[in-house]
């Protein structure tokens, strides 16, 4: 067994420093990572499990959802499916990424109640837990996006090899909400439901199914107050390949992301002791 | 390293409320009208001005009633639940022995539970790696290790959870109430093991409602009631405190 020298204080009048505490949970993080990885592994295995396709379905099940829409849209509008699909793809898939993300990681800390009142066990490893897997399903999703793009011609564009560091960014955007939303579930249980209906108006506010360039100018200004915005233009531009990608897109997303992370840290270290009592 | 734990004026408070998921429609409307939040809270103690100071050597027992506040405060020392005011400083690795088998996925095999439970207590599979036969021959499952753990039986699983759980070499043990699981053959063998791990750690807090346990396993023993030290010292003198002041008042 490996010595360790181990001291734990717990004073109820002593708190750390905003970013000590940042250091300290981050390299709990680390000292959990197995746990970190088992819990994603069983997460994306339960959705699948027992079924003949197994794993393969989180492939095949973004592919036929988009195979359909691209059918059903380039029939209705009448657009050339080659690209308008791609098109619609490449913000509809990251859009669902977040979404999802968010939606599904309110619940995450009321939902580890069970360990966190019977084991010590960080409370950050819970959303990231649930980030985690959904960033997870987002690859496979952009995997099967591809593939799609590849089936109906669509090129490959050179903005690909940004995509990794556009996932990073997202990954780190989404943790700051659900960190943000998760806590506040604790306190609010009607957050949930409240951010569902959020995310469904914000989906019209976003140029998901329609260019940006289809809506009346007076109203355009207000997609700029959709936080989520930011994020779909960036996705579109890595995957779509067009309009061009200049380094002002990543401005909003980044700027966005460290605003939100750093409140939702704050907030978890400003109610961190109380979480257990009110689970 | 010499094992420690110091606690100083601890003291825990649950609220009790009445509506335990207030709604934010509710607090809102009762704050903009400036009426009294309908959500009324209670204060309890579950542990109150808590001084202790356990050292290497002590095999502290802990006894108490049902609701005393004995196995909060194996949590608080934990860190499960943290102290809302007073201090408790813990010096040495911790192996918690309360509610073993936490975290157990039923879907999985009892080898990667084994793995999954070291996770969730923070070992790396290299240091279950190195438990995993030691484990797999306590508990005596053999080729059941590799079946999903929702066919065992109750005593199968208690096997694996209880061989998870004792197979380290703890400087601190915190053991609450548990003492084996199974039959007559892996109580004994259990009850040894525990034996064992009593007498290689260094401080040993135990919580137990058995008093002959107790008596025959501490040297240091505790009286907890209403989240509240009533006394504390020689074994034989607590218990029979125990029996004259607590359990014959009620």
């Amino acid at each position: 067994m490996i010595e360790r020298q181990v001291v734990n204080v717990f004073d109820s009048r002593v708190h750390d420093s905003f970013p000590r505490y940042v250091a300290k949970i981050f390299s709990e993080m680390w000292t959990y990572r197995f746990a970190l990885k088992n819990f994603v592994v069983n997460n994306l295995r339960t959705r699948y499990r027992r079924s003949a396709l197994g794993f393969l379905w989180s492939l095949l099940n973004p592919l036929f959802f988009m195979i359909i829409l691209a059918v059903v849209f380039s029939t209705i509008f009448k657009q050339d499916i080659r690209t308008y699909s791609i098109y619609i793809f490449s913000g509809m898939i990251p859009w669902l990424y977040i979404n999802a993300s968010i939606t599904m990681g309110c619940q995450t800390l009321i939902n580890a109640e069970g360990f966190l009142k019977k084991v010590y066990i960080p409370k950050l490893l819970f959303p990231v837990v649930s980030v985690t897997t959904e960033t997870v399903n987002f690859v496979l999703s952009i995997v099967s996006l591809y593939l799609l793009g590849l089936f109906v011609g669509f090129p490959v564009k050179i903005t690909i090899l940004y995509l990794p560091l556009v996932i990073f960014i997202a990954f780190l955007f989404n943790l700051g909400w659900v960190l943000i939303f998760s806590v506040t579930t604790i306190f609010f249980r009607d957050t949930t439901h409240l951010i569902t209906i959020i995310f469904q108006a914000l989906f019209y506010l976003a140029p998901i199914i329609y260019p940006l360039e289809s809506i009346p100018e007076q109203y355009r200004s207000l997609f700029l107050f959709n936080p989520f915005y930011y994020y779909i233009i960036l996705f579109r531009k890595v995957i779509y390949g067009e309009p061009a990608l200049t380094w002002i897109d990543w401005l909003a997303p980044i700027g966005l992301m460290l605003l939100v992370l750093t409140v939702g840290l704050y907030i978890l270290k400003r109610l961190d002791r109380t979480i257990v009592y009110r689970l | 390293m010499n094992s420690q734990i110091k606690i100083c004026d601890a003291s825990l408070v649950f609220h009790l409320y009445s509506d335990p998921t207030p709604t934010l429609k509710e607090t809102v409307v009762n704050r903009v009208l400036r009426r009294k939040q309908v959500n009324e809270r209670r204060e309890f103690y579950a542990l109150r001005d808590i001084n202790l100071n356990f050292l290497g050597g002590d095999r502290v027992g802990v006894i108490g009633l049902n609701g005393a506040g004995k196995s909060t405060l194996l949590k608080m020392i934990v860190g499960i639940y943290p102290p809302q005011s007073g201090r408790v400083e813990v010096f040495g690795r911790v192996t918690p022995m309360i509610e073993i088998g936490t975290g157990f996925d039923v879907e999985l095999s009892g080898l990667e539970n084994i793995y999954l439970n070291g996770a969730i207590l923070g070992y790396s599979p290299k240091e279950m790696q190195q438990r995993e036969q030691d484990i797999i021959e306590f508990s005596e499952l053999a080729d059941f290790i590799k079946m999903p753990v929702k066919y065992y039986s109750t005593g199968m699983y208690g096997r694996l959870a209880f061989s998870i759980a004792t197979m380290t070499e703890p400087e601190i043990l915190l053991v609450d109430e548990i003492f084996s699981a199974g039959d007559a053959h892996f109580i004994k063998k259990g009850t040894e093991r525990m034996l064992h791990l009593f007498k290689s750690s260094q401080v040993v807090v135990f919580v137990s409602h058995n008093l002959d346990q107790i008596r025959q396993l501490c040297n240091r023993v505790v009286v907890l009631h209403h989240g509240q030290v009533v006394n504390q010292g020689d074994p034989d003198e607590m218990l029979k405190f125990y029996e004259s002041e607590i359990v014959n008042t009620i």
